[in-house]
């Protein structure tokens, strides 16, 4: 299997405190993997500075054999890591096709100059992209809501509407953060032959998700955390049983 | 609101085209040609500012200081060194939107207040350079003499003439900002208004869109000042103080922030006020602004362009009653 990504003795300091320390870990391509630990381990810091959005300390992320630290995060995300955000971050006044239309944004070529103009090309890319977004909504299940306003749908749509424009950078890599919080068992389900339907694109998934029923079931492999180190990895059945696991959420 | 159909765009072409032969036509208000010029080029700023604000969600009380710019080098260039007037409407474009890029780049790192802060201390900084530099400037005095317009050697001399100048400069614009709405990089600002964080992981390069749509913008309010000198013929550094910046900003508040038809209306309406309805309020003129910008805050946030959506929403309730 192909190795995309992989982080090494990664720390991340804020002020004095470490979120992380010495982590490491590696993503396979069309592997779901999730990042599992109790809360404040610092599973969220960690999709943070893959994305782009924090700055390690120390430490290397290797996407494809190119380091990423430090890069901007629209950069990351045009080599192809994508993500939802953990509190829904849609673009709540505008509509859910152009929602995903913002995610083709880096596959588009018009300026602020061609676009003021709506040069023939512009508009026909223009074309191209709304068809596009119509199909990933056709994919996720939203086409008949593509003219509603973003914050006008439930969250667990709105959810699901962060993860078609996720899609629609066309990753190689999606980091989902709690996507199924908030969501009913039905939903939750139907989230699950989602994701299924993301990796049989051959897209990598890094999902960070508290619901573990979810998690073992869709999961090829699991990195848990605690208090920012990395306390255990394998696969679910080796998860479950694993005593360091069973330490760090229910004793102490 | 977003989608601004073609009708509606050659509905807005048609009242720019007739508008001033009603005036025109009827002595009692041929004065009001005078104020629609005014209100085009204050368009040519709030149609910028609506764009940066309304849509990319980022503040400027400092847009006066384009406007002067473009004013002062159209006015020194054109009365001092004889150039001829559009290569200084060139000129003054560039050298504004060259130091709207040097602004742009530290300034619109800030957010929110401190982003208000940073530009309203450019402004006031240019204001002073206006006021000081008598030599070029003229000061506080101010500086007169400037030229009328020539096109292809035609000269632009009476209102109506002025009027369509600065109107179909009005359309040009829009029609650019509506098509940019409406693309790839509108949507980018908007996003970047709702969430940085969430723009910047979808690819959208934030710093750069910023800076982009500031400089856009500066441009547009260079172009206008330009106008501004050739038309008034008179400059002082008044007409560019912070309170115009202010006033820039009641424009697009009181027309609707969240459409660019809103920076229209409240131009319009603001240079109405100023230059005809509010005369009678002499000093108090400031207080009768002040009242506004709050009425229109608290009760129609969107401004007056959700007007006559609300208005229609409100029929319907009142007509679904009666049936009910």
């Amino acid at each position: 299997m192909e190795l995309i990504l992989s982080v090494d003795s990664l720390d991340v300091i804020f002020g004095g405190l470490a979120a992380l320390k010495d982590v490491g870990f590696t993503i396979q391509k069309g592997v779901i993997k999730s990042l599992i630990g109790p809360n404040g381990a610092g599973k969220s810091t960690m999709l943070n500075v893959i994305t782009g959005v924090i700055q390690s300390t120390k430490g290397d992320i290797h996407f494809y054999g190119k380091r990423i630290n430090g890069l901007a995060a629209h950069k990351i995300s045009r080599l192809g890591i994508s993500r939802t955000f953990q509190h829904v971050e849609t673009f709540a006044k505008m509509s859910v096709l152009e929602n995903v239309m913002v995610g083709c944004h880096s596959h588009m070529s018009a300026n602020l100059l061609t676009s003021g103009l709506s040069l023939f090309n512009v508009r026909r890319e223009e074309d191209r992209v709304k068809n596009e977004a119509l199909a990933l909504l056709d994919f996720v299940g939203l086409l008949d809501k593509k003219y509603q306003e973003a914050s006008s749908l439930p969250i667990g749509e709105q959810r699901i509407l962060e993860i078609a424009r996720a899609l629609a950078t066309r990753p190689k890599l999606l980091c989902l953060d709690e996507p199924a919080a908030g969501l009913n068992e039905s939903d939750t389900n139907q989230f699950s032959i989602l994701v299924r339907e993301i990796k049989k694109k051959g897209i990598s998934i890094l999902l960070i998700e508290h619901d573990m029923k979810l998690v073992m079931k869709i999961s090829d492999e699991l990195t848990v955390l605690n208090y920012g180190q990395k306390i255990a990895e394998g696969t679910p059945i080796e998860i479950q049983n694993d005593p360091v696991v069973h330490e760090a959420y229910l004793g102490g | 609101m977003f989608h601004i159909t073609i009708k509606s765009r050659i509905v807005f072409i048609a009242i720019v085209l007739i508008c001033p032969w009603i005036f025109y036509l009827i002595p009692a208000v041929s004065h009001y040609l005078d104020i629609l010029i005014f209100a085009g080029i204050y368009c040519l700023i709030t149609i910028g500012l609506s764009l940066l604000m309304g849509y990319a969600g980022q503040i400027s009380l400092g847009h006066a200081a384009f406007f002067g710019i473009g004013a002062y080098i159209s006015g020194i260039l054109t009365t001092k060194y004889g150039l001829n007037p559009w290569v200084c409407i060139l000129i003054a474009l560039f050298v504004s939107g060259f130091i709207a890029y040097c602004i742009g780049v530290p300034t619109l790192k800030l957010h929110g207040h401190y982003l208000a802060m940073g530009t309203l201390a450019f402004g006031i900084i240019t204001f002073i350079i206006f006021n000081e530099e008598i030599t070029y400037t003229g000061g506080p005095d101010g500086m007169g003499n400037i030229k009328e317009l020539q096109l292809l050697g035609f000269p632009i001399d009476t209102n109506m003439k002025y009027y369509y100048l600065v109107w179909l400069t009005v359309v040009l614009a829009l029609l650019f900002s509506v098509n940019l709405i409406q693309s790839r990089v509108g949507r980018a600002l908007r996003a970047i208004h709702t969430s940085e964080v969430a723009a910047s992981s979808m690819g959208v390069n934030v710093a750069g869109y910023k800076i982009q749509i500031f400089v856009f913008s500066a441009i547009l309010a260079s172009i206008s000042g330009s106008f501004y000198a050739h038309y008034i013929k008179f400059l002082n550094p008044t007409s560019f103080d912070l309170f115009f910046s202010i006033k820039l900003l009641i424009m697009i508040v009181m027309g609707g922030m969240r459409s660019i038809w809103g920076a229209i209306i409240g131009a319009v309406i603001i240079a109405f006020l100023s230059f005809e309805w509010l005369g009678a309020f002499h000093e108090f003129e400031t207080l009768a602004y002040g009242a506004i910008l709050l009425l229109v805050t608290i009760f129609l946030p969107d401004g007056l362009v959700s007007l006559p959506g609300k208005f229609s929403e409100q029929i319907n309730k009142y007509l679904s009653k009666i049936k009910a």
